[in-house]
């Protein structure tokens, strides 16, 4: 079935003895976007850290337009056209804006250190078309101005949106987007959804974990969700909001946090 | 000598080399669990132990126990010390830095130790006098007893302090969760300063027990490297694993040197150093445990 | 008009260099003792090689060494024992040097830096010891009691002559040294450059967008090995003897001095530092007993108020320079 872009068949991973994925099985389609919602520590960094190769499987299997990808190290699944961002923002801080979204270029170029010790034509050329890539990327993402600005004095908002820029300039099938909207305001959050909505024109595909609801809900072409390592839903957005199980995973946050507010006082 | 007893003698030598090297691998652990850092000057500690008790017995004519016990106290202050002008400002920076500023203090206080007493060797007399021992076929120096019982008594005196004593259980807490230590009223910077101290101490313990044999200002060098051989071997960040490590490299050392070639004794800490380093990291004595996301 | 004058300078500044360098020697001779201070910068450039390699390992990829004098070590007795043991040309010295040293680089690489943090600085300082303990002790290598070395001649020219041995090697160790200056600029300023620099800044980060950061590691590991390879065997023929001591713990901590002192994230700053240092022992002299414990001082207070060197203190003036002309010419 090579239908599916990325295929997920009964993905587990354990920690010791904790289960932080059980048996979870999905699919994204080509040029969709899949909401990945659930309460906290229900384990969707730790899917997208599996899949993109930085943490290995415990069991089952991870296929990317194809082919099998679990157990291939990050750059090589990079390479294929997967790619991620963050939770936590991972910058390069030693670098400006510019330089980071070049970061992005590296793997669809191929000087090294002998070509660039002696500066080839080739890779001067190279180093030309990769800095005009990368402003085309920041451009995309509306950050052009800042190019040279030192990613490390970026406002926050705007760190998001670079690494969502360095993450396009590899020219990828599949972004795994983690808590994009985290620390936005509305503003910012709706300029993200429009963004999204560009990328996906662009024929990208996007999962996007979020807690923001009113952002996934607009977004996704379907909404995954995750709870205790365990899929309990994978709907369209409409029938996700309906979902009883759903409502009562994010009621039984919710209560644990009022209970906690109460205790203190 | 047959060859049983030529091993014989070389476990014993190993064993009591074992227990300095336990005591200086401690001092690394301590400082290690309470501030993640690396001190390069602990060989340092060591030699200062040796150097103050030297100059209290010959100079401030002080009896040989009243002598270390000075020095122990010395040593700690300048451990505080260090932490405090040294450490302190670092502790927001990279890996690197306070590594590097650990190694600036090891040549600094080796410079100012050969500034103030000189280039020589540096001793107080045996702490008792008398034939050495015999076990079986192996001799016994009788200061390498008072080396293993100082050493035994140091450990035993820090076992009771983390598990009796208010501050050692508050410094276990803190080597365990920073953060939630703080959380429950312990401050974190004083018992930073405390590890320094005690390793400062510890050091010292070694330093004076090694006295007799000469100590000048470069003499640390090899000991703290040996220590933080063992302390690898054994786990860093682990107490139990420092001993077992310096007990172990003691005499595995004592062993290949007298076995397989006795030139190459001080590469032989190290190659096992590495064999840890690369195979094991987390050493011996580590028990693995399951991460939590 | 200043300003624009400092932006030619920048952008000529490695050109600029090379004048400098090349006519030193030229006015030195004419000074009193101008050999002895020559025979410093020689000393100045050998180290300077060694740490430009340093620093792309340490500054830009991340990585620490407690141990690269064992790759010095093992470029200079290469050296020694094809000229000396083997009689052949100093040429092939040379060429073993770097073969060697990358080899050996290459099988260590893999294992070591897997390690991090204080556990590849304590791997390194291991490799360094156990290096140690062979020149020490290795037959081959003549043990504590030294080796000589061959003199080294360039087409028949025999650099090593009496009179004009300083500056003769003066000359050779700064040519080769620009010339690696030359290509370490060029790496750092490359693509590669830039992969190093993620790495340091965020491995899951530089991993996760497609840096193969293992092989990437290995290779500056083997390139930092080869620099320090060429400098020793430099130092080989300049100093014609070698003893164990010059190759252990002390002259790796020096060269990690000189990368923190001069900036470890600059090419520059490796110049700068092992420069520096090298011209240090010169003006300690006259402190005599005082000197471990000034060098001890420089080291601490370098590393709390001035971590990234001095080469970028001067690169702030620099840009305070260029900002305040700017103010000016707004007005």
């Amino acid at each position: 079935m090579s239908m599916s872009l990325l295929e997920v068949k009964n993905l587990g991973k354990d920690f010791g003895g904790v289960k932080a994925i059980h048996n979870l099985s999905f699919t994204v389609r080509p040029k969709s976007i899949k909401g990945f919602i659930g309460p906290n520590g229900a384990g969707k960094t730790t899917v997208y850290n599996v899949i993109s190769g930085i943490i290995p499987h415990s069991s089952g299997e991870v296929y990317f337009q194809g082919e099998r990808i679990t157990g291939l190290l990050p750059y090589r699944i990079a390479e294929m056209g997967l790619v991620r961002t963050f939770q936590n923002i991972q910058l390069f801080r030693n670098m400006t804006v510019l330089e980071n979204v070049m970061m992005g270029r590296h793997i669809r170029s191929g000087s090294g250190f002998f070509a660039s010790a002696l500066r080839f034509p080739g890779m001067r050329a190279e180093e030309k078309k990769i800095c005009e890539q990368a402003m085309e990327a920041l451009a995309f993402v509306g950050l052009q101005d800042k190019a040279h600005t030192a990613a490390n004095n970026l406002p926050f908002g705007h760190q998001r949106i670079l690494e969502i820029a360095r993450a396009l300039a590899t020219d990828p099938q599949l972004m795994l987007l983690d808590e994009p909207a985290a620390g936005l305001n509305t503003k910012e959050t709706s300029q993200l959804a429009e963004l999204i909505f560009k990328i996906r024109r662009r024929g990208i595909a996007m999962m996007v974990v979020e807690h923001d609801m009113e952002l996934v809900m607009e977004v996704s072409d379907e909404i995954l969700v995750l709870e205790y390592g365990q899929k309990i839903a994978e709907d369209i957005p409409k029938n996700i909001q309906a979902n009883p199980k759903v409502i009562a995973a994010y009621l039984g946050e919710m209560e644990d946090t009022k209970h906690a507010e109460a205790q203190e006082y | 000598m047959s060859f049983a007893d030529q091993v014989l003698q070389y476990l014993v030598n190993g064993i009591t080399n074992g227990g300095i090297y336990a005591l200086i691998a401690l001092g690394f652990t301590i400082i290690y669990k309470s501030t993640d850092i690396i001190n390069f000057a602990q060989g340092e500690f060591v030699m200062l132990g040796a150097v103050f008790m030297s100059t209290f017995y010959q100079q401030a004519h002080l009896n040989l126990a009243v002598s270390f016990g000075l020095s122990v106290l010395v040593v700690a202050i300048i451990g505080i010390l260090m932490e405090v002008l040294m450490i302190r400002p670092l502790q927001d920076s990279d890996v690197i830095s306070p590594i590097i500023a650990t190694i600036g203090a090891s040549i600094f206080l080796r410079g100012a130790v050969m500034l103030i007493w000189g280039r020589n060797d540096l001793f107080v007399p045996f702490f008792s006098s008398g034939p050495p021992y015999r076990i079986f076929s192996a001799i016994l120096d009788r200061q390498y007893v008072w080396i293993l019982a100082l050493a035994l008594l140091a450990m035993g005196g820090l076992h009771l302090f983390y598990e009796k004593t208010l501050h050692g259980k508050a410094m276990t807490a803190c080597a365990a969760n920073k953060r939630a230590s703080s959380l429950c009223g312990i401050n974190v910077q004083t018992m930073v300063i405390l590890s320094f101290g005690l390793s400062a101490g510890l050091g010292a313990v070694a330093g004076g027990a090694l006295a007799p044999f000469g100590m000048k200002y470069d003499t640390g060098v090899t000991f703290g490297l040996k220590g933080f051989c063992a302390a690898i071997v054994g786990g860093l960040g682990n107490n139990v694993g420092a001993i077992v490590g310096g007990f172990v490299l003691g005499v595995v050392e004592e062993l290949g040197a007298g076995l397989i070639s006795s030139s190459y004794k001080n590469a032989i800490s190290f190659c096992i150093l590495l064999a840890v380093l690369l195979i094991r990291p987390q050493g011996i004595l580590f028990i693995k445990s399951g991460e939590r996301v | 008009m200043i300003s624009t004058l400092l932006e030619k300078i920048k952008r000529g500044h490695f050109l600029l260099f090379c004048l400098f360098v090349l006519a030193l020697p030229l006015i030195l001779r004419r000074v009193e003792a101008g050999d002895y201070y020559i025979s410093i910068l020689v000393l100045a450039g050998i180290n300077s090689i060694v740490v430009v390699g340093l620093n792309m390992l340490m500054g830009y990829a991340g990585q620490i060494s407690l141990g690269h004098a064992a790759f010095f070590g093992l470029g200079a007795y290469s050296s020694a024992i094809i000229t000396t043991r083997f009689g052949l040309s100093p040429w092939i010295g040379f060429a073993v040097s770097i073969g060697l040293n990358a080899a050996v680089a290459y099988f260590l690489a893999e294992p070591i830096l897997k390690l991090k943090g204080h556990y590849l600085a304590m791997a390194t300082l291991g490799m360094g010891m156990i290096f140690l303990a062979l020149f020490s002790n290795l037959p081959i290598t003549g043990g504590s009691e030294g080796i000589g070395v061959a003199k080294l001649h360039i087409l028949g020219y025999v650099l090593n002559s009496r009179d004009l041995k300083e500056i003769n090697y003066y000359y050779f160790t700064w040519i080769v040294a620009l010339l690696l200056i030359y290509l370490a600029l060029n790496i750092v300023k490359s693509r590669v450059g830039r992969a190093l620099r993620a790495i340091h800044s965020s491995e899951v980060a530089a991993h996760s967008i497609g840096v193969n950061i293992a092989q990437f590691k290995t290779r500056v590991f083997i390139l930092s090995a080869i620099y320090a390879g060429i400098a020793g065997s430099i130092f080989a023929h300049y100093s014609t003897f070698l003893c164990p001591p010059d190759f252990g713990l002390n002259y790796s901590i020096r060269l990690v001095t000189m990368g923190v002192i001069g900036g470890m994230s600059s090419i520059w700053g490796g110049v700068l530092g092992a420069s520096t240092l090298s011209m240090l022992p010169q003006f300690l002299d006259m402190f005599a007993e005082c000197d471990i414990l000034i060098y001890g001082l420089i080291l601490i207070l370098a590393i709390i108020f001035m971590p990234q060197g001095m080469s970028q203190k001067i690169a702030w003036c620099w840009e305070k320079l260029k900002g305040s002309e700017q103010k000016g010419s707004e007005q």
